[in-house]
């Protein structure tokens, strides 16, 4: 399984996390733990640093989406939230979006 | 009354997207049936002569959750009547706007925005995590309460 987590912190074991390129501000602090990226680096995760607006993946690469406690298709003090599109375009047929824990949508 | 925490479930009919601009507009009504006093963009600093100012997001599990416990802990503790102003981080468009109401805050990259104010000082300001850790210590609710991970209600 193929799996990402968009604004991931590492609270998904196996995944990507990405990231917007705010996480390499000395100053930014995971919002669960209060860690700097280095720390979260140290964990061992996977993380993926790069604009939610235009994710570098093809089409049709993830089996599974997570998303929590992000700002969908919304622009907040950072710049653009998690874009819905794009995780419709990164999804396999048949692939999974969990949004908060839930199931939100399956791609046909 | 209903917890905040349920601002996160999905809403039949509407995307994921549509549903956390539902719960923006909802906000506003749940904050002012609650213990705490509403604040918008534009208005005044209030003048009490303490209170803190809560700046959240409806799509932060994170952010309810520290609604709920705060919700919680005013309620059993009569001593800790402290108004509580809260309002919608989302309304913020900029870091400048925000160090404009919270000086000092820096740059933040995560919700809560807290400030606490006493005799017309800005006393103590933090984002994030930290701004839950502020929250709890201030409020006495065991930091491990805000910093569980809150998921949709299934």
């Amino acid at each position: 399984m193929f799996a990402i987590n968009l604004g991931g912190e590492g609270e998904i074991p196996g995944v990507i996390n990405q990231q917007g390129p705010w996480a390499l501000s000395p100053r930014w602090f995971s919002s669960q733990q209060g860690l700097t990226f280095p720390q979260l680096l140290n964990a061992g995760d996977a993380y993926l640093i790069c604009p939610n607006i235009s994710l570098p993946f093809p089409d049709e690469t993830f089996d599974v989406v997570f998303t929590n406690s992000v700002p969908l298709d919304r622009i907040t003090s950072l710049g653009p939230g998690v874009q819905s599109s794009e995780i419709q375009r990164i999804l396999k047929s048949g692939g999974r979006w969990n949004k908060d824990g839930k199931l939100e949508w399956t791609k046909p | 009354m209903t917890p905040f925490r349920t601002l996160l479930n999905p809403v039949p009919g509407l995307t994921p997207g549509e549903a956390q601009e539902r719960a923006r507009q909802l906000l506003k009504g749940r904050i002012e049936l609650s213990v705490f006093r509403w604040w918008t963009r534009g208005q005044s600093i209030p003048a009490d002569r303490q209170f803190m100012m809560l700046g959240v997001a409806v799509w932060s599990g994170y952010d309810l959750n520290l609604l709920d416990h705060l919700v919680s802990k005013m309620a059993q503790n009569s001593h800790l009547e402290m108004p509580v102003y809260v309002f919608d981080a989302d309304c913020m468009a900029s870091n400048e706007e925000l160090e404009a109401l919270l000086p000092g805050i820096g740059f933040v990259n995560h919700t809560p925005y807290v400030g606490l104010w006493k005799n017309g000082e800005l006393i103590a300001k933090a984002s994030g995590f930290h701004g839950r850790q502020l929250v709890a210590r201030w409020f006495h609710i065991p930091e491990s309460l805000v910093n569980e991970r809150i998921v949709a209600a299934s």
